[in-house]
Parts: C-alpha cells; sequence; structure tokens
C-alpha cells in the first residue's frame, strides 16, 4: 500500500459502474468492483462497499436492472445489466464528464 | 423526471423493507465470499469498508429516511410519555395553556385593532363618547338627546353624527321569546355609515322626527337572527312583533357580516331613538351613552 491512490471523485462511480456493464454485459457487484479497480489500475482508492448504494441510485433512475443469478461458483447472486435508458445516459455523462475534464485541462494549462 | 421515479422506487421499497434488508444481506454476504475466494487465491489487497456502515448508506438511499427517522422520533417521545405520565400531562397543560391564551390575546388584538368595519371609508369614522357621573354611577345612563342635538347643531367637522347604544330586550314573535342584544340608534346611523339593506330598508333619519307611535314603531334585524330565526324569508318585511312589550314593525334586514359599531357587541335587532322615550324610566341594561 506504499502507492498512493486517488479518491474516487464525487459522481464519478456511477459513469464507471454504467460504462462497466456497457463493456463486460451483466455482472454482480463484486465482478463491477473488481473491473472498476482493474480498469483504473489499482490506483483507485475504491471501498468496494460503495458499490452497492450507488448501484441502487441508479436502478432508482432506471438506468440498470438486477436479477438474480447463479455466479460462476454456484452462489446465488444479483446480476446487474445496462437498461436502454442507461445506453443513453452514458452518452449524456460522458459529454459531461469531457466538459469537466476540458474545463480542468484548460486551467492546469493555463502558463504560471 | 428521474428524481420521480427515484422517489417511487423510494416509496415502494420502503413498504417492503424486511424482505429488502435479506437480500442486501444476502448480496453483501455473496460479496465477501468472492472477496474470500480471491485473497486464498493470492489476489491484491482491496478495501470493502465496514458492512455496517454500506448497509446504513445503502437503506439511506433506498427507503424514506426522513419518514423513519420520523417514526422513531414518535414511538421515543410516546415511550417517554408512557414512562412518566405526570410529567407529559404537565407539559402538555402548559402548551395547551400557552397556545390558548395566545390565541385569545391575538384574536382580541385583531378585533379592537386591526379589523375594521364592513363599511365604506371606516377610517373617517370618529367615535365620541359622553360620561355622565351623577346619575347610576356614570355607566348605566341613557342616551342623552339633547346633547346630541346640541354637538349636531353646533360642530361643523362631521358630515354626520349619529347616536348608538346597546341594550338588551326581551324580544317576542309568535313561539319566539327570547331575549336579544340590540341597540337603539338615530335614525341617520346607517345612513351615516353607508350601510345598505340586505332586505327592506334601514332606519331613516325621518324615523327620529316621527312622532312616536306605540304600534308602528319600526325594527331592524340582523342578517344572523333573519337567518336563524326566520330561514332568510322574504316575507319578514311587515311582521308584527314585541319589543320589551311595545309593539313593532321590521321594515329590513342589516347586510351579512354587519356587527353594528361597538367591538364585541353584536347587535340583533336596531331601534329608533322613539325607542327610548318609551322604555325611559325603565330598568333595563344599558351601556353608556355613545355618539
Amino acid at each position: 500500500m506504499g502507492e498512493r491512490k486517488s479518491d474516487v471523485l464525487q459522481g464519478t462511480l456511477d459513469l464507471m459502474v454504467l460504462k462497466t456493464l456497457e463493456s463486460m454485459g451483466p455482472l454482480h457487484g463484486y465482478g463491477i468492483a473488481r473491473r472498476i479497480e482493474q480498469v483504473s489500475d489499482d490506483t483507485l482508492d475504491l471501498n468496494q462497499g460503495t458499490i452497492y448504494p450507488a448501484l441502487l441510485r441508479l436502478q432508482q433512475k432506471r438506468w440498470i436492472t438486477a436479477e438474480w443469478g447463479t455466479s460462476e461458483n454456484n452462489r446465488r447472486a444479483k446480476y446487474y445489466s445496462l437498461s436502454r435508458s442507461g445506453k443513453k445516459q452514458i452518452e449524456r455523462e460522458i459529454e459531461s464528464w469531457e466538459r469537466i475534464a476540458a474545463t480542468m485541462a484548460r486551467f492546469l494549462t493555463t502558463p504560471r | 423526471m428521474d428524481w420521480l421515479q427515484t422517489l417511487w422506487s423510494r416509496c415502494v421499497a420502503f413498504f417492503g423493507e424486511r424482505k429488502l434488508d435479506d437480500e442486501v444481506d444476502e448480496e453483501l454476504l455473496a460479496h465477501l465470499e468472492f472477496v474470500c475466494r480471491h485473497k486464498m487465491r493470492g489476489g491484491p489487497y482491496s478495501s470493502f469498508g465496514g458492512v455496517a456502515q454500506t448497509k446504513e448508506s445503502y437503506r439511506r438511499q433506498r427507503g424514506l429516511p426522513f419518514v423513519d427517522a420520523l417514526i422513531q422520533d414518535m414511538r421515543f417521545g410516546a415511550r417517554q410519555i408512557r414512562h412518566s405520565p405526570g410529567f407529559a400531562l404537565i407539559t402538555i397543560l402548559t402548551f395547551s395553556l400557552g397556545i390558548g391564551s395566545n390565541t385569545a390575546v391575538f384574536t382580541l388584538t385583531h378585533a379592537l385593532l386591526l379589523k375594521t368595519l364592513p363599511v365604506p371609508d371606516p377610517g373617517e369614522l370618529v367615535r365620541l363618547t359622553v360620561s355622565m357621573r351623577a346619575e347610576r354611577n356614570g355607566r348605566n345612563a341613557p342616551l342623552n338627546l339633547p346633547i346630541i342635538e346640541f354637538i349636531e347643531s353646533h360642530s361643523r367637522s362631521f358630515h354626520g353624527i349619529f347616536a348608538w347604544c346597546v341594550y338588551d330586550f326581551p324580544f317576542r314573535d309568535g313561539g319566539i321569546n327570547c331575549d336579544l342584544h340590540g341597540a337603539i340608534v338615530s335614525g341617520n346611523a346607517f345612513e351615516s355609515l353607508g350601510v345598505k339593506p340586505a332586505l327592506g330598508r334601514l332606519l331613516t333619519p325621518a324615523e327620529t322626527s316621527r312622532v312616536a307611535d306605540p304600534t308602528g314603531l319600526a325594527a331592524v334585524i340582523s342578517h344572523r337572527i333573519w337567518v336563524e330565526r326566520y330561514q332568510a324569508s322574504p316575507s319578514v318585511v311587515g311582521r308584527h312583533i314585541t319589543v320589551t312589550d311595545h309593539s313593532a314593525t321590521i321594515v329590513g334586514v342589516t347586510p351579512p357580516g354587519f356587527e353594528g359599531v361597538i367591538v364585541a357587541e353584536h347587535p340583533d335587532i336596531y331601534l329608533p331613538l322613539e325607542f327610548q322615550t318609551i322604555l325611559y324610566g325603565k330598568d333595563t341594561k344599558r351601556d353608556g351613552g355613545r355618539l
């Protein structure tokens, strides 16, 4: 744990979850958390527990759906998949994230 | 519309908490099992955070935490009341007394200071009070007609001067036999106030100068008793009634909401000044003479 990890920025977890489900298809909570850690190359300080309130939040907005299924080790687990409105939402979220990133980039490239 | 769907989901979840709690337990348990297997296979460290904290923030996201907290508070309150009923009783009494007296004070303030008479230009009205010391302790003296006439003929500032004096009258009309709160007013009172009748006519200045005729005295009744005792019947005009053993005739009805000019006095019958000369000497309850 010597290397420095960055916190999960407010509002970015939702997009990460949506994007993960888009690329991986239906996945359980642990799978989503692992995938996010892998993609971030373990530089993200993700508390895996925080995934669950986020999943619920996305369900409440009807962007993802949940279904009980059986995992690879024969355990009952809840599988989440992207809904049609979730797919549309990804585009909107990406757009807004890019806007924020571009704004930040402009600040950071301003000569001192 | 996202917020609407969120609210709907929260409401649905609010009524199925037990089942949803079980589901979350199972889901988190499965997750931790995955974590264990992963570690046993020598996977890198991954943190989950506290299980209890996760469940708590999950629950906050799920149902209606505000309503949950409210219910908890109410349960707690009920328990406390049961625990010390004496203290609770005293507290409730104190509150009710406080609220009650507040309401009373503000009702009075409203009636005395804020509410205006339902007449045109209430701000132009002026009240003159004559106090007479010598007679009947200065309180229950009848209207003093010469004084009114004196003021009327010597003042130039007023558009109209009228007399207003409240009494209780024994009232009889067929089966009705009761005491009515009323007022003796000079004939120009309604005209000066600008009040229009709801039915028939109101008292006119001619009433004052007319020679007292015991059978033909005009009376005006309030809108309230017109509705309560006469079922708002238009045939009430011309009806013969008996007031303090003198006969009179109903000539009209005051408009709804008109309660006279004196605070907290709600006259139900108005009689002309002549009635005073008929009554004079009789022992009736009287307010001080007011002009």
